[in-house]
């Protein structure tokens, strides 16, 4: 019940305004919902690219993180970047060990944002086939070595 | 469900837009709304006492700041308390009051003069903030240097030009006398929706009406709409208006500065302005559902522990569940994960519910915890199965209202394209004129705009 609570008040703040860069997608529900976001600057890695996040809740939002991966869709592809594999999975602290309750849907997106605008690297994480292959679709149960401390 | 959600950002409309600092102040950073029975951490941050119990219950960190803490040294927060008994207590009357009026639409005739008085407030904003205004559709939550009652930098000399695009243009022209860089009114809000810069005023009462278009509230009546109590002017359930008035009226509540000051503020209230105190409109609660607060005393001894995961048999938690009368299943049916997680949140409800000025009764308490596990079908976001059960059946209710808002919110994104696109095309200033583009941009965001410096 609270998570649904604070979903529909981001919601309608979403609705007043989001930074430049990020917009609503869909919010079928309380649930699911999908963000689009765009890097600002001439970053040749992701210029005039739009990516697409998914953002899964639980009904123990926000005292739980929400499941946050790119997804890939017509025309959208899953962002390079040495901590997102090629499955959309993000390999970001502030969606696990460092998650905290006062985050909320437009700061995770703005994190992203950064993430993206400050690399450099056209690279998947080491590992990316294996992963992918074993199917891992949960950031959660990943233990993410946080090894490359560059981005 | 409530639609109508107070927020801090309803303050950057009125001419004192500085209060949305004070509002996000009295505000729980955790689920974002005034604090309910607000208790303080030891590193000195303040949350709803359910909130940070549960936040502690997941980690033991401040939400905050992320200092370890312990939930035995959490401390109700009496001054932030009495302080937002206080703002809650006007805050509808402030907002009514300071909310900046819509200019009617200006008869022809009149219009020069009404466009005089346009671009003076314009060009009295802060050019350094200019980046935010011309980036955001709705400028009105970061805009927070937005000064509408200044005396205008120059207007131009505007007053006798033609409507919009020449608007635009000399607010060009301004903004590089001032040596700044060029700056683009997004007003085409105005053009769009006339309404939409006060569409979000709408105080949780739903007493305002509504001047947004239609089809952003919902028309169908929410079901949690709350009522002021016409006595003290707090927002309640309306299931429980009735027993928080009738104590409110009796005087049982235990008095307290905050309650004092909230009496006084309401009583200033023009009687008009108050509903009658009649309720026979609202449903009538089952029982009573509040009790007397909680003194010290009282909340030291029935104060309940945590208890440890794994210091703490089964059995026992079937126990002490069955003693307060909560629902387990039988045994084998339900695992320790998950009688042990409705203890932790009956614990963290028991012990929040002792901090309330104005506490549940216990059958109620246990009401609560019964529906919100009602939808909490899983906890678990791998068991994807349960996941979508419960998913469907909550967002079954909603739909149409987030039909609704989400329509809304996807055509601010497509504004937001349109003028990015027509800032972007020089002169050309009549989004009007300019046919909506049509899917790309409905799931897409506005396209970076390039400022030149
Ligand atoms: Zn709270
Ligand atoms: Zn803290
Ligand atoms: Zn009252």
């Amino acid at each position: 019940m609270f998570a649904q609570k604070r979903l529909q008040k981001e919601l309608h703040n979403i609705h007043n305004y989001l930074p430049p860069g990020i917009g609503i997608a869909s919010a079928s529900d309380l649930s699911i919902w999908k963000m689009d976001i765009q890097v600002l600057d001439t970053n040749p890695l992701y210029a005039d690219q739009i990516y697409r996040l998914q953002f899964k809740f639980s009904q123990s939002y926000p005292i739980e993180a929400p499941e946050v991966t790119f997804v890939k869709e017509d025309g959208i592809e899953i962002p390079m970047h040495p901590h997102i594999y090629s499955n959309g999975v993000i390999c970001l602290d502030l969606l696990g060990k460092n998650w905290s309750p006062v985050q909320n849907v437009e700061s995770v997106c703005m994190s992203i944002q950064s993430m993206l605008t400050s690399n450099t690297k056209n690279e998947r994480p080491p590992g990316d086939d294996n992963f992918v292959r074993s199917g891992y679709r949960s950031p959660r149960n990943i233990n993410f070595v946080y090894d490359d401390d560059t981005v | 469900m409530d639609v109508n959600f107070p927020d801090p950002t309803d303050w950057l409309s009125t001419s004192v837009p500085g209060i949305q600092a004070l509002e996000t102040a009295l505000s729980c950073q955790v689920c974002k709304e005034f604090f309910t029975a607000p208790v303080a951490t030891s590193c000195g941050h303040t949350f709803c006492s359910l909130c940070i119990r549960r936040c502690l219950s997941a980690t033991q960190k401040c939400p905050t700041c992320m200092t370890t803490d312990d939930e035995s040294r959490l401390r109700k927060n009496t001054l932030v308390q009495d302080i937002l008994s206080s703002f809650t207590a006007i805050r509808k009357q402030m907002l009514d009051g300071l909310v900046i009026k819509e200019e009617p639409e200006p008869p022809i005739t009149k219009e020069p003069e009404a466009e005089k008085k346009r671009v003076e407030k314009r060009s009295s904003y802060d050019f350094d903030e200019e980046i935010e205004e011309e980036e955001t559709t709705n400028n009105k939550r970061r805009g927070k240097r937005r000064k509408q009652e200044e005396a205008p930098v120059s207007s131009g000399g505007s007053s006798d030009r033609p409507r919009r695009s020449t608007r635009t243009s000399s607010q060009r022209t301004n903004s590089k006398i001032s040596s700044q860089t060029a700056i683009v009114i997004d007003d085409s809000d105005e053009d769009f929706n006339p309404n939409e810069i006060n569409s979000d005023n709408e105080f949780e009462s739903g007493s305002r009406p509504k001047r947004g278009r239609p089809s952003r509230v919902p028309e169908t009546p929410p079901t949690t709409n709350l009522v002021p109590c016409p006595i003290c002017g707090r927002l309640k359930e309306p299931e429980q208006i009735q027993s928080h008035a009738n104590r409110c009226i009796e005087g049982k509540r235990s008095p307290s500065p905050s309650q004092n000051a909230a009496n006084a503020a309401s009583s200033s209230l023009s009687p008009l302005k108050r509903p009658p105190i009649s309720f026979s409109n609202i449903p009538k609660p089952a029982a009573t559902q509040f009790r007397a607060p909680y003194t010290e005393e009282e909340k030291q001894k029935l104060k309940l522990a945590k208890g440890n995961f794994t210091l703490t048999k089964e059995a026992d938690i079937r126990k002490r569940l069955r003693e307060n009368g909560i629902r387990v299943d039988v045994k084998g049916k339900e695992s320790k994960n998950a009688i042990w997680a409705r203890l932790q949140e009956w614990t963290n409800l028991w012990n929040a519910n002792l901090d309330s000025e104005m506490p549940k009764t216990k059958q109620a308490l246990v009401k609560e915890l019964e529906t919100s596990e009602r939808h909490q079908q899983s906890q678990k976001p791998s068991v994807v199965q349960d996941k979508e059960f419960a998913r469907e059946e909550w967002g079954k209710d909603h739909r149409t209202e987030y039909e609704n808002m989400i329509a809304d919110a996807k055509m601010r994104v497509l504004k937001k394209k349109n003028e990015a696109e027509s800032a972007t095309n020089g002169d050309k200033t009549d989004t009007a004129s300019e046919p909506p583009r049509m899917t790309a941009e409905v799931n897409g965001i506005g396209s970076p705009e390039i400022i030149e410096t």
